[in-house]
This record gives structure tokens, sequence and C-alpha cells, in this order.
């Protein structure tokens, strides 16, 4: 109890935990593009800016509660998303992935370039608004909303998108739509997470957006388990976490970060929790104790 | 009461009109007519490369034809996308097996009620009295369309991990879980044993009783001859011959285009 006591009231610590529930909730925005749906986008970050920039705006020019300003971000970023859906989303692959890394450097320079949001400078002076426990609540929710799309007929269809477009098309699933769907429901949890982010940080900067940005939520996704909602998790714990318990080998840690990586691929190249179904298992387990009831 | 032909005939669940398909400058389907009556099963047969695989994918709403028209139940289908004419009623299985390789077997079914159900979104977050039981009848439909096949006691298995004729019953259980009025076969019983063939054949007469009407392809002379009431025979792109098995198998046209022209 000790230990958990002091662990709280360690301000550092408190920090940490919190950003990287912020980041769990973009990659779990993620996992649903890429994991799911099997849409590859490398602008994630970019949707992130959105929704932080647009809620920051509110928040510094408009008297709105939080909690709208923030919602209004995230809906800012599924707009942008849609948007870019319409016309990358007939591509697949590799040419997705370019499409959005595009879209992700044109949003950062349209920010360095805005005066509203301070250019280059950035923006500064956001309220502190992003509490620990506001961050706890909207994690637990986002997992509860993402466990019931992917395992429910709306899941389903994105998943067989992921696995066979011509095969889902042909069970009478409008792939297209789904996509477009899937793409404005990912950048929404991104737009509330990049939201609590300047609301947290109480400073945004389009550099904190960048390729790198966009980059490291996608690690958080695919070394996880792509498609695996606990594998978004561990994968962000580890990932977000493993910088800072490095830091004791000071000058060594971006090295010995990059290798945990490279191992990582090597041993686990579906990820961590990849091709492992919890529901899967739960269900091997119950069965034969249904089985049996039955047969009475 | 529906609409019957002229003559009092039947009418046609299946009508194609003068379908062109040309791939640059390969015309891979040329000018072919082609009707499913329906209750019947009809075949497709030909030599490789004869364009049969493409008239699948014109009807399935895969490929548009650059001329000519499709018409199902009486009305025009043609360029409509694929997943508009499953919800009209036809569904297909593919030549090289298209499934869902690293989902369950009873998902895969279960994917085939899409067309026919409903929740969405905000069902699947919201999991309302509704939702639930719409879940619940999707998974008692699939189960009955896997009992059917003979798969259920596989469901929880992943389905890239079945047989190869087993993945092939689980293609047809999946498109029948959308409760197709015309179901298109492409190549059933490719890379079947003959015991497996025979299992098929019980099970495409099955679907048959059912009141589905089926339109095959497939090289197996021997299940096409003994399984279909009509059969049509193409050659290059066009319609060689067309009539029952007895007809076509005697009809000199298609020996030649299957064994070559007689020298004399």
């Amino acid at each position: 109890m000790e230990i958990v006591r002091e662990f709280f009231s360690n301000p550092y610590y408190v920090q940490v935990m919190t950003l990287m529930g912020i980041f769990l909730i973009s990659a779990l925005g993620l996992n649903l593009i890429t994991g799911i749906t099997g849409q590859f986008s490398f602008g994630h970050a970019a949707f992130m800016s959105i929704g932080a920039y647009c809620s920051a705006l509110l928040s510094l020019h408009l008297p709105l509660p939080f909690l709208l300003n923030l919602v209004v971000g995230g809906i800012a970023a599924a707009l942008f998303g849609v948007l870019l859906g319409f016309p990358s989303l007939r591509l697949t692959g590799d040419y997705l992935g370019i499409t959005t890394l595009g879209f992700g450097e044109i949003v950062r320079v349209v920010f360095i370039n805005l005066k509203v949001t301070g250019g280059a400078r950035g923006l500064a002076g956001i309220p502190k608004e992003t509490a620990p426990w506001l961050v706890l609540i909207l994690v637990l929710a986002s997992l509860a909303a993402v466990y019931r799309l992917q395992y429910s007929r709306y899941g389903r269809a994105l998943t067989a998108i992921r696995e066979d477009e011509i095969a889902a098309e042909a069970m009478g699933i409008n792939t297209v739509r789904y996509k477009i769907q899937a793409f404005a429901l990912g950048t929404f949890f991104a737009g509330i997470s990049g939201g609590l982010f300047a609301h947290l940080i109480q400073y945004l900067n389009p550099s904190d957006f960048g390729f790198a940005r966009s980059f490291e939520i996608l690690n958080y996704v695919v070394l996880g388990g792509l498609g695996s909602i606990p594998g978004t998790v561990l994968g962000t714990a580890v990932l977000s976490l493993a910088p800072e318990f490095l830091r004791f080998v000071k000058d060594y840690r971006m090295l010995i970060y990059g290798g945990l990586m490279v191992a990582m691929m090597i041993f686990r190249p579906h990820g961590l929790l990849g091709g492992v179904d919890l529901q899967r298992w739960w269900r091997r387990w119950r069965q034969p104790r249904e089985m049996s009831g039955g047969a009475v | 009461m529906r609409a019957t032909g002229a003559e009092g005939k039947q009418p046609h669940l299946l009508e194609l009109n003068e379908i062109t398909v040309q791939f640059g400058g390969l015309t891979a389907v040329d000018g072919l007519a082609l009707t499913v009556q329906e209750g019947q099963i009809a075949a497709l047969i030909g030599p490789n490369g004869a364009g049969k695989s493409t008239i699948f994918n014109v009807i399935s709403g895969i490929y548009r034809p650059n001329r000519g028209k499709v018409r199902f139940a009486g009305e025009e289908i043609t360029g409509l996308p694929a997943n508009a004419i499953t919800a009209r009623g036809i569904a297909r299985t593919f030549q090289n097996i298209r499934l869902f390789r690293a989902l369950t077997v009873l998902d895969n079914v279960k994917l085939g009620r899409h067309c026919r159900t409903r929740a969405g979104i905000l069902g699947s977050l919201l999991r309302g009295a509704r939702v639930r039981a719409e879940e619940q009848a999707i998974i008692d439909y699939a189960r009955r369309m896997l009992t059917m096949v003979g798969l259920d006691d596989k469901r929880e298995e992943i389905a890239g991990s079945l047989s190869y004729g087993e993945q092939r019953r689980l293609e047809i259980a999946r498109a029948m879980a959308s409760e197709p009025r015309l179901l298109l076969l492409d190549e059933p019983a490719a890379g079947m044993n003959p015991q497996e063939k025979v299992d098929l054949m019980c099970l495409v007469e099955g679907i048959r009783r059912l009141g589905v009407t089926v339109l095959l392809v497939e090289h197996d002379m021997k299940f096409v001859m003994s399984i279909s009431d009509t059969v049509a025979v193409l050659d290059y792109g066009r319609k060689i011959a067309a009539g029952s098995p007895v007809e076509v198998q005697q009809n000199p046209e298609v020996i030649a285009a299957y064994l070559g022209k007689g020298g004399d």
C-alpha cells in the first residue's frame, strides 16, 4: 500500500502515466484503422494535432466547458479523416500509406504557417484542464467502445475488409463506406487524445505532431499486435514507459530502445499479443462444460 | 403473382444479354447470351480461358461488362456494385477460395449474414436488446448453415487451418448464409477426392431443394453431367452449345472444342 501511495504522490510518475493514457487513446484509434480494418495510416499524429489545436483554440477564445471543446476537437479530427478518406480509401496498402504520410506533412506545415495557431513559435497559455482521473475514465471508456465495436456485426465487417476486400464486397459489405467510417472513428480517438495532450502540456508546437510521432503510435500498435486491443494496451505501455525506465543508462537510452524493438520483431513478428484472441480462449475453456450440460 | 413470359413459360431468374467483356485488346467474353430458370441447376463449361470465371465476375458485380445487360429476377443489375448484387440475392464462391482465413469458421459464416442484418456503429456501442437478439439470430442461422455442410463441430477453428475440401464447403455455407435466390459456384469440386465430390453433389442437390437456383462452373465432366439440368458450353468467350447434358455431349462442336478437330 505504501508503494502505491508513494507512486501516486510522485508527480513525475503521475505525469508519465497520464501521458501514456493519452497516447493509448490515440493508439486505440489507430488500431481500429490499421489493426482491425487493415488500412495503413502514417499520419495519425496529424489528426491528434487537429484535435489539439481545435480544442485549445476554443479553450483560449470561447468560454465553453472543456469537455465540449474536447469533443469538438475529436469531431474536427474525424471530419478531416473523412475528407482524406473519400479520395484516398480507394487506394490500398503502400499507396494509402504514402497518401496519409503526405497529409500528415501538409497539416504540420499548415499549422506552422497559420497565425491563429502561433505558427512555429507554438501556442502557449492553454489552460490546464486534463486531470489524471479524467484520462483514466476516458481510457476505460475508449477501451469499452473499441471492444464493443470490434466484437460486433460492425467490427466483423471491418475485419473482413482487412482479410479479403473482394470477399467482403461479396458478403454485401460496402467496403468504401466502412473504410471511411473506420477512418472517422479512429481519427476521432486521435482528436480526443490530442485535446487531452494540449490541456495537459499547456503548450502546442507543430513539431510535436510530425512524422516521428505518427510512427511512434504506429509502433505501439504493431509491436503490441495489430488488431488486438490488449496488444495495443501492452504495446503502448511497454514502448511509452521503456524510454522512462531506461533513463538510468543515459546516452544509451535510445540505442537500447531501438534494440528492444528489433528483438521484439524477431521473436514476436506478429506483435506481443498478435494472433492471441482472448475471447476465443475463453469460449474454448467454457465449451466442454456447456456440452456436458447439454447432454444430460 | 409474378409476371410470366409471353407463352406462359416460367420467367428466367437470370438473363444475360449480349455480354461482351474486353481486357485491353483481349475479348474474354463475346456477345454472350445465357438464361437460367428458377429452381434449376445450370452449368457453364468450357476449356481453360473460355471466359467462365469472367462471366461469374460480371454477374456478381466484380467486373462491369463493356456491352450487354444482366437481368436478375426481372430487374437490370448491370454495373451495380458487388455488395448491392449480394443484397439482391446472388451469392457466390470463388475459384481460388477467398475465405477470411484468420477468422474462425463461425465468424466466416456470420459474415455471410451481413447483408441480411442491420446493427451499425451506434448499435454495437450501445448493445441494446434488439442488437443482442440480432447477433444471436446471426449465430443461430450461421450454425444451421454449418450443420448443413457438416462443419458445425469445427466452428471455433481458424478457417485457414481447414482442409481444402472443408474450405470449399465453408465457402458454400458462407454464401448460403446470405439467403441467396441464385448461388454461383466457381469450380466447387476442384481439388476434392471422389468421396468429397459425392458429398458435394448431395449438398448441391440439397441446396436446390431449398429453392435456391444454382449456376456452376466446373471442369469435372462426370460431376457436371450427373447434376445439371442444363449445360452451356463456352469456347473463346462464345457460347458454342447449350441444352441438356445428353444433347451437349453429342454436339460435334463441343467434342471438337474439347478434343480438337479430328483430322481426315
